[in-house]
């Protein structure tokens, strides 16, 4: 056998569901120091993703924890979500894009 | 949205309610339509109604065109963008009121206190109407709220380009 057609018979073709892509992103998000919850409403769902050139595009609407750094919460959330997909899923990460909808006042 | 804004709204909603209710009388039969068409029969008697009607309705033809174009383009944003290479992070404005609020009710002699944010191209500006304690220097209070609420917008959460922070003392308590 040609080492073409064996690297052909290896690769293994896969599809994953976005409800296991949202899940893994929320699973995530629940294991960051200061983010809350995802924002979410009738209108809008907390997590989107579209597919885009240079892989997955993914929107996040989060309420954050009073007191946190928002650049250094932001830039977390965004490597690992990104890391996660990618190691777990395969699923190359194009952008995270993320808004701040709230804050979650701690008495 | 100026005054003269609000009031030509205003007229225009007063007009539109009027004809839906009109039409919604004529429609349950409670007037005849004929009663409509007699009356504005009668008002093309007169030059002068007419010179009015005609003043009326072009007003109200000129706000319809006027009225979409005036609000084009100039729409507020209502999120602040945080710079940021690996996507787009933004913060809504509510977001950041509420943090103004909560921090800004922690400076000594701040009672009460509202925040709303303006957000634009050249930065943000913050507008703050407050009830003081009349023990505390309004002078004073009103230079830490001012340091605290910047500081906390740079550091905290990030933005960079706080234009103007106006304080104002609405109450003394």
């Amino acid at each position: 056998m040609k080492e073409g057609e064996e690297n052909l018979e290896k690769e293994v073709k896969y599809e994953v569901d976005r409800k296991v892509t949202l899940k893994l992103i929320k699973r995530v998000l629940s294991r960051i120091q200061g983010v809350y919850s995802v924002k979410k409403d009738l209108w809008r769902k907390g997590i989107r993703m579209r597919e885009l050139e240079g892989g997955l595009g993914v929107s996040l609407a989060l309420v954050v924890e009073e007191g946190v750094l928002i650049p250094q919460m932001a830039e977390e959330v965004q490597k690992k979500v990104s890391e996660e997909v990618e190691r777990s899923l395969g699923i190359s990460i194009a952008r995270v894009d993320i808004k701040i909808e709230g804050m979650k006042f701690l008495e | 949205m100026r005054f003269y804004q609000k009031i030509m709204l205003g007229v225009g909603f007063v007009v539109l309610a009027a004809l839906c209710l009109g039409g919604a009388l004529v429609a349950v039969g409670v007037f005849s339509r004929f009663v409509v068409v007699g009356a504005l029969s009668a008002l093309e008697q007169s030059p002068l109604t007419r010179l009015i009607l005609l003043v009326v309705f072009l007003f109200l033809l000129g706000m319809s065109i006027y009225f979409p174009f005036s609000f084009r383009g100039r729409a507020k944003k209502t999120a602040v963008p945080l710079k940021n290479p690996l996507g787009e992070v933004e913060i809504s404005q509510k977001a950041i009121s509420e943090f103004v609020q909560r921090i800004g009710k922690e400076v000594e002699g701040v009672e009460d206190l509202e925040a709303s944010i303006e957000s634009s191209d050249e930065g943000l500006d913050v507008h703050l109407t407050l009830s003081a304690d009349p023990k505390g220097e309004i002078p004073r209070l009103i230079d830490e709220l001012q340091t605290v609420v910047r500081n906390y917008l740079t550091s905290t959460i990030g933005i960079e380009n706080v234009r103007e922070i106006k304080v104002k003392v609405a109450k003394i308590l």
